[in-house]
């Protein structure tokens, strides 16, 4: 089972109990039992159709706009679902108590991974590190979901600010901005985020995680908010690793950026190339030090909504992933 | 695990030219068209055991045979092409 990323524009369809995708001068059949989930990044038409045999094969279909901002993911009918954990989840939220609890976590593990990856840069100041470890504390002490985000905020702030001594590439960045990003650094965290979010929907998908109850973030809050919350884990430590090695190493240069658009969005092969990379750090495996056995980096993802789910049945309080390697 | 899935259908009669597009839009489910009568790709041990058997009910015993080639480890196998540079199994169209 494979991530389809579908930069060629054409028509996707079902033929044969199989998918194949059409563009103007071939046809390529892909075999629907190898599809995972799918990356629409082109401009493509579906049927319903199609849009039934992915439900009916449990597929989920990530769509991408022109600029490669992600749009929406047709997410099928749950075929995992149980009464008991919905409960749960929505008795962890209502009691501020256990929502801080849970919430926390997020955090403290996000900011654990700011504090690893600036660690793998010996040219950053200590005392950033102290400044950093200063915040996680700071985070578990916090008794409102506000207060807690704030620290987050500033957490990231700083983590941010170091990005121009990881990043050799001479490149302007001096803080975060969205809609629409307004640099090449920018534009890419958005990018490789958005791929980190639509990971983590793919992951609660296979559980029987309600996928709009979360904790960090209010469940009002636009999109699965779930997803947003655990996304939070894995950006540091999947994303930002990925973008400074693929700065670094030059594979991604300001060629692949869109210059007229103030370099607020990736090109086409831009595009391509953080997908590829992507995709191939998602199925890198590592030995797992409590299961004893190789796990991927997109199943670490699902072990840690397991993880949750045990949280929330009490079985086990929920410590939030932390890179060991 | 990998699989490479090669078949050779009898085609002289009627039936066996009725038999060889079956196959291959069976197949065509499970795994990356390489070339005519050649497929491969990554499949799970379950999955292997479907194709199987539906590879089974579609052909005549007597007179067509399937090899299946097996790669427990996928970091055994190394592609290499000449001519066109093509790999049916990308998964960046």
């Amino acid at each position: 089972m494979k991530d389809y990323y579908i930069f060629k524009s054409g028509r996707i369809s079902r033929k044969d109990n199989s998918i194949v995708m059409e563009t103007e001068d071939t046809k390529i059949p892909i075999p629907v039992n190898d599809i995972d989930n799918l990356y629409l990044f082109g401009e493509i038409d579906l049927n319903t159709r199609v849009i039934n045999f992915f439900a009916k094969n449990g597929i989920l279909v990530h769509f991408f706009n022109y600029y490669g901002w992600w749009t929406g993911s047709f997410y099928p009918r749950e075929n995992l679902v149980s009464g008991e954990i919905i409960v749960r989840q929505v008795e962890h939220y209502l009691d501020i108590k256990k929502r801080l609890e849970i919430a926390k976590e997020f955090v403290y593990s996000a900011i654990d991974g700011f504090i690893k990856n600036i660690k793998k840069y010996p040219n950053i100041d200590d005392s950033n590190i102290a400044t950093m470890n200063n915040f996680s504390a700071l985070a578990l002490e916090q008794d409102t979901i506000a207060s807690l985000m704030g620290i987050e905020g500033n957490a990231r702030e700083l983590y941010y600010a170091l990005f121009p001594q990881i990043i050799k590439q001479e490149i302007e960045f001096t803080k975060r901005v969205k809609h629409p990003p307004d640099n090449m650094l920018n534009a890419i965290i958005s990018f490789v985020n958005s791929l980190i979010y639509t990971a983590v929907i793919k992951e609660i998908y296979r559980t029987q995680l309600n996928p709009t109850i979360s904790y960090l973030h209010e469940p009002s809050y636009r999109r699965f908010s779930l997803a947003l919350d655990v996304a939070e884990i894995f950006k540091p430590i999947y994303g930002d690793r990925l973008i400074f090695d693929l700065l670094n190493n030059r594979e991604l240069t300001d060629k692949h950026f869109d210059k007229e658009l103030n370099y607020c969005y990736l090109k086409e092969n831009g595009r391509k190339i953080v997908v590829k990379s992507f995709d191939e750090k998602m199925n890198n495996t590592i030995m797992h030090k409590k299961l004893k056995r190789k796990v991927s980096y997109s199943r670490i993802i699902r072990l840690e909504l397991y993880k949750i789910i045990k949280h929330l049945l009490k079985e086990e309080p929920y410590r939030a992933f932390k890179i060991w390697w | 695990m990998y699989i490479i899935l090669v078949y050779d259908i009898y085609t002289e009669t009627k039936q066996g030219r009725s038999r060889l597009p079956k196959i291959m839009k069976k197949c065509r489910e499970y795994l990356h068209h390489t070339q005519k009568s050649v497929f491969e790709g990554e499949i799970s041990e379950a999955k292997l055991l479907a194709l199987k058997k539906d590879v089974e009910n579609i052909i005549n015993k007597k007179e067509d045979y399937v090899v299946i080639y097996i790669i427990e480890n996928i970091n055994n196998i190394y592609r290499e092409n000449i001519g066109i540079d093509f790999d049916p199994t990308d998964n960046i169209l």
